[in-house]
């Protein structure tokens, strides 16, 4: 455990580690471009030049090993000296696009130009053009000029994603960063490498030009497409969503995200969102008030007694499963419910692999299950609803979410069971098949638009605040599952998020004594808080040929 | 200035290609010469250019199958380096070397001439599809400029009306042949690697049989532990021929001796630095020599694997050193069990593609493994971790050279050769505007003006000396002030320049030094291999700056940026590339800041003294 001191103040830190994870741990900033925590060592970009004391050269802190009793100046006349020298030959040929470049407000270029006080270009040449505009594959644009040759992009995609389809190729500055002629980069987790490329020379196609960055304001939230459940901050300005960005969590998904989980968003801005409720009159379904149709479902609950049942989702909150458990045992004393799971096979998407995509894609499974547990609800209630159904003996339902049947093995057999149910209340985002069978549509929230927690497939809680408003009528699950209990003439069901958790942990014992405070943004479990997700690093500059076939060059 | 010289691919006609079966039979054989597949790549692109002529998209794609390795892999090859045809070259592909040396010969006439006579400027192909024409860099026949090479060809000491008759003697159906000058001219009392090379009938076996060759491996390995043949090459004082004068005992003592991953000895035969010449002309006339020296390193090191890593352009050499290795083997001078004593040892030849940066270690051990040859982040240095992630030795092909003859008359004979520290003899590679420019193989120390006045012959038509480069294109140049230094390690680093691969340029006072400048600073701009900031952009900007002084339309503010923008690349990259383009162009500039000064107004300058 080598100590050493970065701008005087004493640090140890492990063996092998570096002169910037040394800084790193002191939370002294070292302006970096190629070096990223979560990948193997380059070099290239030179910038994180630190001045070491018997050292005659300034030398580059993130290949430098930490070794006992260096004595490290980051921030010495010397070294800004250095690092100005590398700035300004990043920029001679750089095209300075910042007014229609969407990485500006973000960009690491940008901002250490703006740091070193923005001298003005000493480059009176004739600048290296290259091309621009590049369409690298289905997700993303690549421009060749912007690039500073990081190779961040490259290191992300070997690494995590096993895809050598990116490269560098050719010699000095007519280097450009390209893929094989004709075999376009297309990479279920392509879109981490618009993260991490330092300037504007990736971008997202589904992101270009919409917005400038400094308009978006951030909520964090939780991807709910798979059962990784990874964290994620999701972006939006009046109401609108504009992008999905990772959020970093060491127990959950590291930095990074797949594509699915970034791109699955924009149906919660589409046109097509079921806005206002619903009911089926003898012509079809007609828009109506919320009054209305919830009239016409505190009838059919009231009447139907203990022939009342529900279908929840997976994909809904820990407070929605709970209130939605309370609702159909105890305030409507009926045991006839259950939640439906999305069976992997059916799910558009990538299917498992090694690094975050999980073959569940209900984000909530073990949630369900276990507050299902809680309240008595039997494992396979979703299978005495349907048996019910099909016998007929079913008054009313409620589906939680109209996507529910979409992805089962058994579709056909729930549709044909569901039309005889003499009245169905689905809860939904988009019409579909379910909705067309119901007798009242009503609007629910999209996950964005509400809050709540979701438990992992580990046991890891996670909470998502909310984003943006629901969409026109649309009420979050808490609310619509207390709608029907007093439609259904009970007694209103807790609508605060927090305090529906309070009365979880009270009643399901595997969440112990968590708190919202306890989970705050990085999540918690009941129980030890383990790391879960774990990749090896390789550092290149220690084991670089070391590997034989497997060692790379960036 | 700025002469691109990779175009666009071309696209790809016909049905999708395929390998002959000989060809896949060959590739699939390479193989087991390696650790892994991907070394195969540059191999294995030389083999598909041979078929098809070049490179096109589904070329490559054809050699990532059959490598068995992610095209993007192959297509980085491609890309860098400069001998993979990306569209199909004129029958005859001219290749006119326009660095320092040849442009101090005349070669911007003989390359005026060619564009005259054939229409074309570099990268273009004539019409009727018979010539292609590239400006190249060095080709290391700098005694023999200037250079043109044709195909594999090289054509020496030529003249613009030799280029003509060449062109015209082709185009009537003429055959090519190589034809070259002479390049070993001159000898001290005591020759040790270029001793055989006076004479005629070496290059073979039984030529350097005759004259003991091979003695000292076979005694080395039959009679001598290890550490005592390293013990003796410390006590001879070698220090390497490839550049940085590193004493070749010390790098071996580095490598540990128990290692868990096969150990590897590279020999660097990529001799690219411009001036340099000396390495190409022992590959081909005498391979035995070096092979000899592989087997006492292996021997001392405990290496069972070599690999010669030969530069791309040097086709003769690569045929010679090839020929030597199949007698080599079939003599049970390489192989297993060699001559009965149990010590096995495999040699490969390596061609390279056409990339300087192959020159520095890391760079070669880079290519070696089937990559780009970007140079590795240090430490670890290869002694440590090298090819294929085992401990390597990399030494030029000159400095092993010199071992059968330390071995055969002992480390006090070869000490009592050089200077104090700077032992033996080298071979100084002059070029340039000396009367008899060539090789020649002199005790280390000997004083610049005896080497161009007394060898050389004096100033080429007894002009007035001017500048030098003592030891390559990367080494600062010395002045009139400096002639009388000793031409050793120590010596020229104290004057403040360095010994560097031995070739030594001088100019006389025709030529003009910012011309020299910018061909210097241009060379580097192409060779740079693109990785670290600094480099990748700073060679390219200097070059432009010293294309306006060349131009005559910089500013008197122009100076000082230049001086800036070479010295902010030293010292911050990844290998010193940078600091080779830096170091020069600051030389010149700090010593001719007057020319540098009169190209600020207008005026025409001596241009190459041509
Ligand atoms: C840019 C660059 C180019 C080089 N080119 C060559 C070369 O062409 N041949 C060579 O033997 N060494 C070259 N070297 C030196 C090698 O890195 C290395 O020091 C040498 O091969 C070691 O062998 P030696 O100790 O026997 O000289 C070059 C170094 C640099 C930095
Ligand atoms: S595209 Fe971005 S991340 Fe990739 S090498 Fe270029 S600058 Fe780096
Ligand atoms: S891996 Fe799963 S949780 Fe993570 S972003 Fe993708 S779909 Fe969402
Ligand atoms: S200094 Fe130049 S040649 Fe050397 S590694 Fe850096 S970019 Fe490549
Ligand atoms: S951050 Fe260290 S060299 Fe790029
Ligand atoms: S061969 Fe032309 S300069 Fe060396």
């Amino acid at each position: 455990m080598p100590k050493l001191t970065v701008d005087g103040r004493p640090v140890e830190v492990e063996a092998g580690q570096t002169v910037m994870n040394a800084a790193e741990k002191l939370g002294i900033e070292i302006p970096r471009f190629c070096y990223h925590s979560k990948l193997p060592v380059a070099g290239n970009c030179r910038m994180c030049l630190v001045e070491v004391e018997k050292m005659p050269k300034l030398t580059t802190s993130c290949t430098t090993p930490a070794t006992e009793g260096m004595v490290v100046l980051t921030k010495s006349p010397k070294v800004k000296e250095g690092q100005k020298a590398v700035l300004e030959y990043l920029l001679i040929n750089h095209p300075l696009d910042c007014p229609v470049c969407d990485k500006a407000g973000e960009c690491d270029l940008q901002d250490q130009y703006f740091a070193f006080s923005s001298t003005p270009s000493r480059m009176i040449d004739q600048k290296v053009h290259k091309p621009k505009r590049i369409e690298l594959g289905p997700t993303i644009k690549l421009d060749q000029e912007r690039c500073v040759l990081c190779t961040r992009c490259v290191r992300f995609l070997e690494v995590y994603a096993h895809d050598h389809s990116l490269g560098t190729v050719n010699r000095g500055d007519r280097a450009i960063l390209t893929v094989f002629p004709g075999r376009p980069l297309d990479n279920i987790y392509s879109l981490n490498t618009v993260d991490l490329c330092p300037v504007g020379a990736l971008t997202s196609k589904d992101f270009r030009f919409k917005k400038r960055v400094w308009f978006l304001k951030n909520a964090d939230s939780v991807c709910t497409f798979c059962s990784n459940q990874c964290s994620t901050v999701v972006q939006h300005d009046e109401g609108t969503i504009y992008r999905i960005l990772p959020r970093e969590n060491e127990k959950v998904n590291g930095p990074w995200m797949c594509d699915t989980g970034r791109l699955e968003y924009r149906f919660i801005n589409a046109e097509e969102r079921v806005k206002c409720p619903m009911v089926r009159r003898d012509e079809g379904q007609e828009r109506t008030t919320w009054r209305e149709a919830m009239e016409a479902v505190g009838a059919a609950f009231k009447a139907a007694g203990s022939r009342a049942a529900g279908l929840a989702s997976p994909r809904m909150t820990n407070e929605s499963l709970f209130a939605f458990a309370k609702l159909f045992v105890e305030t409507l004393g009926s045991k006839l419910a259950g939640f439906v799971k999305a069976d992997a096979g059916l799910v558009e998407g990538a299917p498992a692999d090694d690094f975050l995509i999980k073959a569940d894609k209900n984000p909530n499974t073990r949630g369900a299950e276990e507050i299902f547990a809680a309240w008595g609800v039997e494992v396979d209630g979703a299978r005495s609803v349907l048996e019910a159904a099909e016998g007929g003996k079913l008054a009313a339902l409620l589906v939680m979410d109209q996507a529910l049947l979409e992805r089962v093995p058994n579709r056909e057999r729930w549709l044909k069971a569901l039309a005889k149910v003499k009245f169905v209340a689905v809860a939904s985002l988009a019409e579909n098949e379910l909705t067309r069978l119901a007798h009242v549509v009503l609007p629910l929230a999209s996950w964005a638009e509400e809050e709540g927690t979701y438990t992992r497939f580990d046991g890891l809680v996670q909470r998502s605040w909310r984003a943006v408003p629901p969409r026109g009528e649309a009420k979050d699950a808490l609310g619509l599952l207390s709608q029907v209990a007093v439609a259904a003439g009970k007694q209103a069901l807790p609508l605060v998020a927090e305090a529906v958790f309070k009365a979880l942990v009270a009643k399901v014992r595997c969440f112990g004594s968590l708190t919202y405070a306890a989970i705050g943004k990085q999540g918690a479990k009941a129980g030890s808080g383990a790391a879960t997700h774990k990749v090896e690093i390789v550092n290149l500059a220690k084991d670089k040929g070391a590997g034989g076939a497997e060692a790379r060059t960036w | 200035m700025e002469t691109t010289r990779r175009s666009d691919p071309a696209p790809h006609q016909g049905p999708p290609p395929e390998f002959s079966r000989s060809a896949v039979e060959e590739i699939n054989r390479l193989k087991l010469r390696y650790p892994t597949n991907r070394a195969v790549i540059l191999p294995a692109l030389h083999i598909a250019q041979r078929e098809f002529g070049w490179i096109s998209d589904e070329v490559m794609a054809l050699v990532a199958d059959v490598v068995g390795v992610p095209p993007m892999d192959v297509f980085r090859c491609v890309g860098f380096y400069t001998m993979y045809h990306r569209r199909p070259p004129g029958k005859y592909d001219v290749q006119v070397c326009t660095n320092i040396s040849c442009c101090l010969g005349g070669a911007r006439k003989v390359l005026r001439k060619v564009e005259e006579k054939l229409g074309i400027k570099s990268g273009g192909k004539t019409t009727d599809g018979m010539f292609s024409l590239q400006e190249v860099e060095c080709l290391a026949s700098c005694g023999t400029a200037p250079v043109v090479r044709v195909n594999d060809d090289f054509i020496e000491d030529l003249t613009p009306d030799g280029i003509e008759e060449l062109l015209e003697d082709l185009a009537n159906g003429g055959e090519l042949r190589e034809k070259q000058g002479i390049h070993l001219r001159g000898q001290g009392a005591e020759p040790v690697v270029s001793k055989d090379l006076m004479s005629e009938g070496i290059r073979g076996l039984e030529g350097y049989r005759k004259l003991g060759g091979y003695q000292q491996a076979e005694r080395a390995i039959k009679t001598m532990q290890p550490p005592d043949v390293i013990e003796l090459v410390k006590k001879s004082g070698l220090r390497g021929r490839g550049g940085a004068g590193f004493p070749a005992g010390m790098k071996w003592g580095f490598i540990p001796k128990e290692s868990a991953k096969p150990k590897y000895l590279c020999v660097n035969a990529d001799e690219g630095e411009p001036g340099t010449f000396k390495d190409r002309e022992i590959l081909e006339r005498t391979p035995h020599r070096m092979l000899e020296g592989i087997v006492i390193c292996c021997w001392a090191v405990g290496i069972h694997t070599a690999y010669i890593y030969i530069r791309g352009e040097f086709a003769k050499g690569a045929v010679s050193v090839q020929k030597a290795l199949d007698e080599a083997y079939r003599a049970n001078l390489l192989g297993r069990n060699i001559l009965g004593t149990g010590f096995n040892l495999e040699v490969t030849l390596h061609q390279g593609a056409g990339a300087y940066i192959c020159g520095e270690e890391t760079g070669l051990i880079e290519s070696l493994e089937g990559k780009p040859g970007q140079p590795r982040i240090k430490p670890p240095f290869p002694a440590i971790v090298g090819a294929f992630g085992g401990p390597t030795v990399v030494n030029n092909v000159e400095t092993l050279a010199f071992l059968p003859a330390i071995l055969e008359k002992g480390p006090e004979w070869f000490v009592g050769l050089g200077s104090p520290k700077n032992s033996g003899t080298r071979i100084f590679c002059v070029s340039g505007h000396v009367a008899r420019p060539g090789l020649y193989e002199l005790g280390m120390g000997v004083p610049l003006r005896t080497l161009i006045y007394e060898h050389c012959g004096g100033m080429k038509n007894a002009n007035k000396f001017k500048a030098c480069f003592p030891g390559g294109s990367s080494s600062p140049v010395l002045t009139e002030a400096d002639l009388d230094v000793r031409m050793d390690f120590d010596s020229l680093a104290a004057a403040g320049s360095m010994a560097g691969s031995g070739g030594v340029i001088v100019v006389d006072e025709s030529a003009c030094m910012v011309c020299v400048a910018e061909r210097v600073a241009g060379f580097y701009h192409h060779e740079s291999c693109g990785q670290c900031t600094p480099c990748r952009e700073g060679t390219g900007w200097l070059e432009k700056i010293l294309h306006r002084f060349e131009e005559r339309t910089a500013h008197k503010e122009d100076l000082e940026l230049l001086v800036n923008a070479a010295e902010g690349m030293m010292g911050r990259t990844i290998c010193v590339l940078a600091d080779a383009a830096a170091m020069p162009v600051l030389s010149i500039v700090k010593k001719f800041r007057k020319e540098f000064e009169e190209h600020l107004s207008p005026g025409k300058c001596e241009g190459w003294g041509d």
